[in-house]
């Protein structure tokens, strides 16, 4: 090999060394920089509490919806030990109910709302934490949730006055994340079998089913007069459960 | 002292009255604003229920909530999503941050409401609330009153490419000619419009070209192709994956593959007919088409619970518990059920219990066959043994009975009505059902001639003391609702034979 040709390899093996020592000092001096393939790492506010929040909300939701709407339901039937809000009772026989909850889309999104609070507030305080310690200066104050229900979705708005600081400043006051949901449109079939059940005393689950490709309903008419709705939607698997009591008729004559 | 004594009288009378009235006035039924919250059925609202059982300091009048301004039922109005519900007390739709009012208001008047290539037959604030959902602008024609109407004014649709810019960049959409013109996506944006072409026909110029990704779209029974740009293209069909003119010019249902067939599990065709059992879903494992991820999913049900397969929508009655159906003899806990085929399903509905319900069923003739339909209806059984006539018993306009010839009860002549299907009691509690079932009682006073060196010979009603007689009296006690010696759902007997013979002699009448 002629010495020429071995002073050039000798200035590329530097050149390399350097780069990978200038790679390694970005790497360490500017952790929050994305790199290819760094996971989330440094994920944004947005995407560090919609991780965050959304991991809570299908069980959130599992529990609102098993119930009727309700996390606490006012006026119930206990089934299968679940406690099932009626959305429209009467305590008499022969009679068409009374509806109890005009307004169920209105009704879950406070409840979705008032069990986020505590969640988002913990995830502002996990996030707050875990970007301090990486250098960041997070200063926040109070969060306050509000959700609401939209065709195929879940949106949520964290009003949360709060700025972040490193080598940039960046101020939110208030931050949307949105999820993916079909109970929007299953709280309105509920809506319109209350309307039903209300009118003429039952609903005709079948022609729902008909006319709503995805959607299945049960009902299971217990012997007290209750009914107890299932519907679901076969592709989604969001599902919603509520109870009513219309037009029931005694044994016998209910004379007694 | 005299005058003491009554004095004291009175007032102990007057004081025993206020207590009796006091005592009337917890138990007679008020209109409760809100129950008192129990741990069987919680808190409900406007009820009308036992003054006892009334929240304290909740509005309470002793008259029906019909009657009450608080609990008086009408529409409430939902301002926010638009919509309407009747039957409504005033007090729990205000609650509920809803508009009450007695009649319907206008704003629950419905119009058709264009979304796109679909409609919705509802209020003009819905109707907003739809499209701002869509992203498109407010289409609303409170003209149409019809829901088909409407339904209809979007089918017939002219649909063509939108070639538009957006972002200082050429796009396309497949929509109406409408859309196109008023603005697309929700954006000011008016594009040029092709009718019957689809985005990625090369002649236009966009973007949009031809993939091998299939889609299911909302409201549509049928998988389609779609384009790079995401606009969907025509229906599924593998043999024309290259087909220029596949991809250029939009094809009809009636064009495309196998337009008679439901394709159902089909890997080459999209073509799907929900109407014959087959609807676009995602494909399952081991069930994928030749192309994309979409399948027309069978939603037929084969081989049901009695044997039959049933077309996705139908219902059928189902009465498999022991006794038998429109017989007069039903089994103790067995009530009548609506079987349904949903998506491929068996989905089981029960009719009223205590069989206060029964099921009715029938077919109706459609293109693809006949359609079964059946429905829980009450079961009109409560007067049937008040007619004394057979034409009265089996009007089937009015009651649900059959005469049971030969039995005698009350004033009938030549035989009984009863009910068709035996009303369920609840003989485990209160006194009811032995009323009911009393009815069933008979004495039979039967005549015996003394013979003149002795013996004797019966004379009178003879009838009654032949096996078939006591069989004539239990099928009564049978018949009139969960009397005399039933079988339970399952079959099995009870403890005790269900009746009783007793023969003694007859007291003379004086």
């Amino acid at each position: 090999m002629r010495y020429g040709e071995k002073k050039g390899q000798v200035t590329l093996y530097i050149i390399i060394a350097l780069a990978i020592i200038l790679v390694l000092i970005i790497f360490l001096v500017y952790p929050r920089v994305n790199l290819p393939g760094s996971g989330s790492a440094d994920a944004t506010p947005e995407e560090y509490l919609r991780s965050c929040i959304g991991q809570e909300i299908p069980l959130i939701m599992e529990d609102i919806t098993s119930q009727g709407g309700s996390m606490q339901p006012q006026g119930f039937i206990v089934y299968n030990n679940t406690k099932i809000s009626y959305l429209c009772y009467t305590a008499e026989y022969y009679k068409t109910c009374v509806v109890q909850q005009p307004n169920l889309i209105g009704q879950v999104e406070r409840e979705i709302s008032r069990e986020l609070q505590p969640i988002a507030t913990s995830c502002v305080k996990s996030f707050a934490e875990e970007y301090e310690s990486r250098g960041y200066k997070i200063s926040y104050g109070n969060t306050n949730v509000n959700a609401s229900l939209a065709l195929n979705s879940i949106k949520i708005t964290l009003n949360l006055p709060m700025t972040v600081t490193k080598d940039f400043s960046r101020t939110y006051k208030s931050i949307d994340l949105e999820y993916k949901s079909g109970i929007y449109e299953i709280l309105s079939l509920a809506t319109s079998i209350i309307d039903f059940e209300s009118t003429y005393g039952d609903s005709e689950t079948t022609l729902y089913m008909r006319y709503y490709p995805n959607i299945k309903i049960e009902k299971v008419k217990l012997s007290d007069g209750s009914k107890i709705y299932s519907i679901s939607d076969v592709v989604s698997k969001d599902r919603f459960v509520f109870a009513s009591r219309s037009l029931a008729w005694p044994a016998g004559y209910g004379l007694e | 002292m005299k005058t003491k004594l009554i004095f004291s009288i009175i007032i102990i009378g007057a004081i025993i009255l206020a207590s009796a009235v006091s005592a009337a006035g917890l138990n007679s039924t008020v209109c409760c604003e809100k129950t008192k919250a129990d741990s069987k059925n919680g808190v409900l609202y406007c009820q009308n229920v036992p003054a006892n059982e009334c929240e304290p300091g909740a509005r309470q009048v002793p008259t029906s909530c019909e009657s009450t301004s608080y609990c008086k039922l009408g529409t409430c109005y939902n301002s926010i999503e638009g919509n309407c519900l009747d039957n409504t007390p005033q007090s729990v739709c205000t609650a509920n941050k809803g508009i009450w009012s007695e009649e319907t208001p206008p704003q629950c008047s419905l119009g058709c409401c264009v979304l796109g290539d679909q409609a919705a037959f509802v209020s003009l604030v819905r109707c907003k609330r739809l499209s701002a959902f869509l992203g498109l602008q407010t289409n609303y024609k409170p003209n149409i009153q019809d829901e088909v109407q409407c339904v209809l004014s979007v089918q017939n649709q002219e649909k063509g490419a939108c070639v538009y810019e957006f972002e200082f960049e050429k796009t396309c959409k497949v929509t109406s000619r409408a859309e196109c013109s008023g603005g697309v996506n929700g954006t000011k944006a008016e594009g040029q419009f092709y009718p019957g072409k689809l985005c990625s026909a090369e002649e236009l110029g966009t973007p949009c070209a031809p993939t091998r990704e299939t889609m299911c779209l909302p409201g549509k029974d049928e998988v389609y192709f779609v384009d790079s740009c995401g606009n969907t293209a025509n229906i599924y069909d593998a043999s024309k994956i290259d087909d220029k003119r596949y991809w250029s010019t939009i094809f009809d249902k009636s064009e495309a593959c196998n337009p008679n067939s439901p394709n159902a599990n089909s890997k080459n065709c999209g073509n799907c007919n929900y109407l014959q059992g087959s609807y676009c879903r995602d494909a399952q494992k081991g069930n994928s088409p030749t192309y994309g991820d979409s399948i027309c999913a069978d939603l037929n049900c084969k081989n049901t619970q009695n044997g039959k397969s049933y077309k996705h929508g139908e219902s059928w009655c189902v009465y498999n518990d022991a006794g038998s159906e429109d017989k007069a003899n039903n089994a103790v806990g067995s009530r009548f059920y609506k079987h349904i085929c949903i998506n491929g399903e068996e989905v089981l509905e029960q009719c009223a219990d205590f069989r206060q319900e029964e099921c009715i069923e029938d077919s109706i003739e459609s293109t693809a066959g006949p359609f079964s339909q059946a429905a829980c209806r009450v079961n009109r059984w409560q007067d049937c043994t008040a007619q004394s006539e057979q034409i009265d018993c089996e009007n089937t306009d009015r009651r649900d009975c059959i005469w049971k010839s030969g039995i005698r009860l009350g004033n009938a002549t030549g035989g009984v009505c009863v009910p068709k299907n035996t009303p369920g009691l609840k003989f485990w509690e209160g006194e009811e059902s032995k009323a009911i079932c009393a009815q069933g009682s008979s004495s039979c006073v039967v005549t015996f001639e003394k013979g003149l060196i002795g013996g004797e010979k019966c004379i009178g009603n003879c009838e009654c003391l032949t096996e078939e007689w006591k069989k004539q009296r239990a099928d009564l006690c049978l018949a009139l609702g969960d009397c005399g010696p039933k079988v339970n759902w399952e079959g099995s007997e009870g403890y005790k034979p269900g009746f009783k013979v007793t023969i003694g002699k007859a007291k003379k009448s004086k």
